[in-house]
């Protein structure tokens, strides 16, 4: 009695259906509502997640018509449209980094001077990062979190701010300099990969 | 320690899950973005190009044809008073006769807003009205099977929901699929594939022409999981607006018109007059609707569905 759909439709199956019948667009915010929530609580925090999810699908719905159905994954497509809703609330992320920058540390995490033996953890590590990431310019942050917290590849993050795979290198390298002079450069082994 | 890995691992940290209330942001989605754009149309369904609602279907196909054929449409449809129907999905297929396989309660606003559906699943346990068969507790479809049919489920959604029921439309199923032929078919566009293993149906995603027996198997699919009830609404909703599509020009065509009366007068049983049907087919309008499920939860092993009383009645008392 329980049917199995065969193959799962592409996002872009569904984008094309979502142009004679809307219906079928809500498919897509039960594929990525979730990730995209996920990605906005890191940034902004849980309060404006929800409506800047919200936005953004209605965005996407809005502009369905000019989806390029030759890119079946959506993701880059609607990381886009949020990246452009989350810049509108810059003052309000790097408020956001700073104040994590004083925040003290957790009782359990080791004192700062024993993190170079022993490396550093994130939460020992956190007002440093958080310093920097106030820091950063909203061009490099933005390449930067969409590849370390958004999980999208370089040729994603191009696609998503439109933007040539050099620049997305270029951006990702210096936002990434930044985070590791913050960091005390720590392991300067690591300068590429 | 890399700095992307130390990046990642703040983020794990302030990463929040998503909470049920997203679930809100879906609506708005689906209801055009309202709740908090007041008036961003461009966004929304009402612009895609939607034709009517299911009510406006049901209702509007027989008014379509009678209308073209009499021309008795008055002037604009009045607002005034919110207006209920209760359209019933009937098979005839069992020994004691006819069944009603899907119920919905259409509900249209007394302010022009979007119709509500609410699908009533036959075999939730409610109090049965009187003219029931069977005594004073069972499954709302039984309502249906005594001599009474529409009129007495219609007293039984009264009584659970305390809505009052204005008109009743029956539209059986066979009938239904006769219909679908007379017009050649529907078209449908289908997000994913369907593979039913229990009813046979297969369809490839994409867009396609269902004949009758197809079309009839499409909306008559009951899913598994959550929101079943809800999804087979919609693909009724899709098929009758596809049918809609199709029915309008046939209806021009005086050498096809009279097989398509027929057809029509062979699926649908009504109470609605000419004119009460077209004035509600002018309210429903080109509003997409909303819809939603009876609340009710399965209970261990039984066929019945207990009703969840206070979501039911949150639901409820947004109708009334």
């Amino acid at each position: 009695m329980i049917t199995e759909p065969a193959t799962r439709s592409s996002d872009a199956q569904l984008v094309q259906a979502s142009l004679t019948d809307p219906e079928e667009f809500a498919a897509l915010f039960d594929r990525y509502s979730g990730m995209l929530y996920r990605y906005v609580s890191k940034r902004l925090g849980p309060e404006p997640a929800e409506d800047l999810v919200g936005d953004t699908f209605l965005a996407a719905f809005a502009r369905r018509g000019s989806y390029d159905l030759t890119y079946p994954d959506a993701r880059p497509w609607l990381f886009g449209i949020l990246t452009k809703l989350v810049s509108r609330h810059h003052r309000r992320e790097a408020a956001r980094y700073r104040a994590m920058r004083k925040a003290p540390y957790d009782g359990n995490v080791e004192p700062p001077d024993d993190r170079i033996a022993t490396g550093v953890s994130a939460q020992a590590a956190r007002p440093e990062l958080a310093a920097a990431l106030a820091e950063l310019h909203a061009r490099d942050r933005d390449v930067l979190l969409l590849i370390a917290w958004g999980g999208l590849t370089y040729e994603e993050v191009a696609q998503a701010l439109d933007i040539p795979i050099g620049t997305v290198r270029s951006r990702l390298n210096r936002g990434r300099r930044k985070v590791r002079a913050a960091l005390g450069d720590t392991n300067p082994l690591s300068e590429e990969e | 320690m890399d700095d992307l890995k130390l990046l990642r691992d703040l983020g794990r940290d302030l990463e929040h899950e998503p909470p049920p209330s997203l679930a809100r942001q879906r609506r708005r989605l689906l209801e055009g973005g309202r709740p908090r754009t007041a008036r961003r149309r461009r966004t929304g369904w009402l612009t895609a190009g939607l034709v009517a609602a299911v009510t406006a279907l049901v209702v509007a196909v027989p008014t379509v044809l009678l209308s073209d054929q009499r021309s008795r449409v008055g002037g604009p449809p009045a607002a005034s008073e919110p207006v209920n129907l209760l359209v019933i999905g009937t098979d005839r297929r069992t020994p004691v006769g006819k069944r009603a396989e899907s119920v919905l309660l259409v509900h249209l606003p007394a302010d022009g807003g979007p119709p509500r559906l609410v699908s009533v699943p036959p075999n939730l346990l409610v109090g049965l009205p009187d003219c029931a068969r069977g005594g004073a507790e069972g499954q709302i479809g039984a309502a249906f099977e005594g001599d009474r049919g529409a009129e007495c489920l219609a007293g039984a959604v009264e009584k659970l929901t305390d809505i009052r029921v204005d008109h009743r439309i029956e539209v059986n199923f066979s009938g239904f699929a006769k219909l679908v032929d007379t017009v050649g078919g529907v078209e449908v566009t289908l997000g994913r594939p369907i593979d039913h293993r229990a009813s046979g149906l297969r369809l490839t995603a994409g867009r396609q022409v269902l004949d009758g027996a197809k079309a009839l198997a499409y909306s008559r699919l009951l899913l598994s999981g959550d929101g079943a009830q809800d999804s087979r609404a919609k693909r009724q909703y899709k098929v009758m607006r596809a049918l809609l599509e199709r029915a309008v020009p046939v209806a021009k065509d005086p050498a096809r018109l009279k097989p398509l009366l027929d057809a029509v007068n062979g699926a649908v049983t009504t109470d609605l007059d000419v004119e009460a049907m077209a004035r509600l087919a002018g309210r429903t309008g080109e509003r997409w609707p909303v819809f939603a499920t009876v609340p009710s939860a399965s209970q261990g092993g039984l066929p019945t569905l207990r009703l969840r009383k206070l979501e039911a009645e949150r639901l409820f008392d947004e109708l009334r």
